[in-house]
């Protein structure tokens, strides 16, 4: 496959959000095949990409001057995750075409999406911090104008607690990007894989050996990098956004958000940043893990207290990014190829528990349990999809989430930290206890327990439960196809762990490989900048001619996410909801 | 080394800024301070005494273009914030916390 093709992966959704939010004004059937065939274009790419071997082999792409352009690196784990996020893409997607029918702004709704698409691809794939920044800020900045979608009072609320939060986290991360840029003299990944694990003078620089991983400051960008990638992951002592953001956006957002954002900008940024580049130190895991643990237990605790359907799987999402993290944070092969599993698999059922959720709601009017009741003969469909959701997300065999957890509680075992087991078991049967009510509040029993009661928490009038119609067919179709992946996943687990899992499980503990891509580089014609004493004498021979192609294309993208947010500021002023 | 510390300084006065104020406006305001003290110890850094280092300037441009990209967003979102609850009291646009108890 040709280097070019990587771009493709991130300029195609930015192209096809742009030409959506021009045309939509007057081809409005153009809307919903544009944003298919974008999603189809990005899952025949990377398709592309498994069937060449470039994905498990490790392909790079560079624009500009080698080190000091911009970089796009594809390898075992970038692959794993850009597949996902096209397959949840594309289920979000179908799902749309009949539910965002609600909304009259659909052309705004479908640019935004993709640009959230771009960001995710983008976090992705680059190979330098400062690239890495600025699509964290395009996820993010699409991010808190869909969770303001619908214009009311509680959206409104939330999107300002999150956006409020998220450029907080965002900041930390670029001082830290400035803190790394100071102490190491270099914002390439590779490179600064290379600098920080090795004590040989490094051949792009020619510069003295560096104290390896005691550069003053580098200790400080970790610990930042940490507290902002875990706003953005919404670990527990960070989480606050969350369960407000995540319930308030449109269902397929909220979907995409639990499923693929927090993923994207959290849980991989946290993997790469810290074994690619920083290397895991026994500090380091013991961070992870109990930031992790903490994470599951109050997820879960919260989670059963809640009432609002959408609301309680936004707890859960953050108890399920604990055992994500607790997998990673240990450190092992095992629980490694754990965490990453079950990321894969928490995308698929979280996604369809909240595709779920938006069906209740676009048939009933409210997501309130107590006003529930009764729905699986009006709702078949729905039903059995949200039965097959619930048993994977609590763990049970043979559904998907089981073997990821089932390997995360094994590779705490195997670690030794055997009241993380413990607690990872028991967090599991609490899962298993808040999604037996939900299937007994929304899907079994009577109609409306408390239809009559008065003053009840969630928006919306009560509904009239004997009118209820199944949802129309594309929604359908993508909760089927989710459910689908769930039972496959957890049949077919051998094939999935050997095809897919591990040459993401290898590229991230084999960490001279990350740093050999800084080979496949080009070295760029001037003397690259490598430590802070030699970065002041390289610096008087560089000329701005020579980065101009970055220059213009960095500069660029950021006149685009301008451009665009002066579009979606504009139309906030209005109310949107039909 | 005076200058580093200032621009810390400056950082630490956005953040406080964000942290205490009830007023949204002025947390806002705190946040863009802090974003601009970053900004700020990004040219810093790549300030050799007579010139700046080209790379560092591209990155600071395209900081501060996005920084404002996000100041725009929040501040639409906190003008229909005001509108639908008819305060700036960030204190009391809490609408939300009924649900998390």
């Amino acid at each position: 496959m040709q280097p070019i093709l990587i771009a493709a992966l991130v300029l195609i959704p930015v192209f096809s959000a742009f030409a959506v939010l021009l045309l939509a004004r007057w081809a409005r059937w153009f809307l919903d095949a544009a944003a298919i065939i974008t999603i189809l274009l990005l899952l025949g790419l990377i398709s592309g990409f498994y069937i060449a071997g470039a994905a498990t082999a490790g392909q790079v792409y560079c624009l500009g001057n080698g080190i000091l352009g911009i970089n796009l690196i594809l390898d075992g784990l970038s692959s794993l995750l850009l597949l996902t996020v096209a397959i949840i893409a594309l289920a979000i997607v179908v799902y749309s075409f009949a539910y965002i029918n609600k909304f009259t702004a659909k052309g705004k709704y479908y640019a935004l999406l993709l640009l959230m698409l771009a960001g995710m691809n983008g976090i992705i794939l680059s190979g330098d911090l400062f690239n890495l920044y600025i699509f964290i800020e395009l996820l993010a900045l699409a991010s808190y104008a869909l969770v303001a979608f619908g214009c009311e009072k509680e959206e409104l609320e939330a999107a300002l607690k999150y956006m409020l939060l998220g450029s907080l986290a965002s900041l930390l991360i670029l001082l830290g990007v400035v803190l790394v840029y100071t102490f190491a003299g270099t914002l390439n990944l590779p490179q600064l894989s290379q600098l920080l694990h090795s004590t040989l003078p490094t051949p792009a620089s020619g510069a003295a050996a560096l104290p390896n991983y005691i550069l003053p400051g580098i200790p400080l960008a970790l610990a930042l990098f940490l507290a902002g990638f875990g706003i953005k992951a919404a670990l527990v002592p960070f989480h606050t956004w969350l369960p407000d953001a995540h319930p308030s956006a449109p269902a397929p957002i909220s979907a995409a958000l639990s499923g693929l954002a927090i993923k994207a900008a959290g849980a991989y940024a946290i993997t790469r940043i810290v074994f690619s580049v920083f290397g895991l130190t026994p500090q380091v895991s013991q961070i992870l893990i109990t930031l992790g643990v903490i994470s599951m237990v109050v997820g879960v605790l919260l989670a059963l207290a809640q009432w609002d359907f959408k609301r309680l799987l936004a707890w859960h999402s953050i108890s399920q990014m604990g055992y994500i993290l607790l997998g990673i944070g240990l450190g092992t092969p095992l629980g490694i190829l754990g965490g990453i599993f079950h990321l894969i698999n928490h995308s698929v059922f979280k996604s369809l528990l909240f595709l779920n959720a938006g069906a209740v709601e676009y048939a009933t009017g409210t997501r309130d349990l107590k006003k529930l009741g009764g729905l699986s003969k009006k709702m078949p469909v729905t039903a059995a999809t949200s039965l097959v959701a619930s048993l994977s997300i609590s763990g049970i065999p043979p559904f998907n989430g089981f073997w990821s957890k089932l390997l995360i509680i094994f590779a705490a075992v195997f670690a030794g930290q055997y009241l993380y087991a413990a607690l990872a078991a028991v967090v599991s049967i609490l899962t298993l206890a808040s999604f037996a009510k939900i299937q007994k509040y929304v899907f079994f029993g009577s109609a409306g327990v408390e239809s009559a009661a008065v003053g009840s928490t969630s928006a919306g009038s009560t509904p009239d439960l004997q009118q209820i119609k199944e949802v129309p067919a594309p929604m359908q179709v993508a909760m089927v196809f989710l459910a689908v992946l769930c039972v496959l996943c957890g049949i077919f687990y051998p094939l999935i762990i050997s095809q897919l899992l591990n040459p993401a499980v290898i590229s991230v503990l084999d960490i001279n490989r990350y740093a050999q891509y800084s080979e496949l580089i080009p070295t760029p014609t001037l003397a690259a900048p490598a430590a802070f004493a030699g970065t002041i004498t390289a610096l008087k021979n560089l000329a701005l001619p020579q980065l101009s192609l970055a220059a213009i294309f960095n500069i660029a993208v950021a006149w685009l996410i301008l451009g665009g947010v002066f579009v979606f500021a504009a139309f906030k002023l209005r109310n949107n909801k039909k | 080394m005076l200058i580093f510390y200032l621009c810390g300084g400056l950082f630490c006065s956005g953040i406080l800024c964000m942290l205490i104020q009830k007023n949204l406006v002025k947390v806002i305001i705190g946040l863009v301070l802090a974003e601009y003290a970053v900004s700020l110890l990004m040219v810093l850094v790549g300030f050799n005494g007579s010139r700046v280092n080209p790379l560092i300037t591209e990155l600071a441009m395209v900081t501060l273009t996005i920084g404002l990209a996000s100041l725009i967003l929040l501040t639409a979102i906190s003008v229909r914030v005001n509108h639908t609850n008819q305060t700036l009291d960030i204190s009391k646009i809490n609408q939300l916390k009924e649900y998390s108890d």
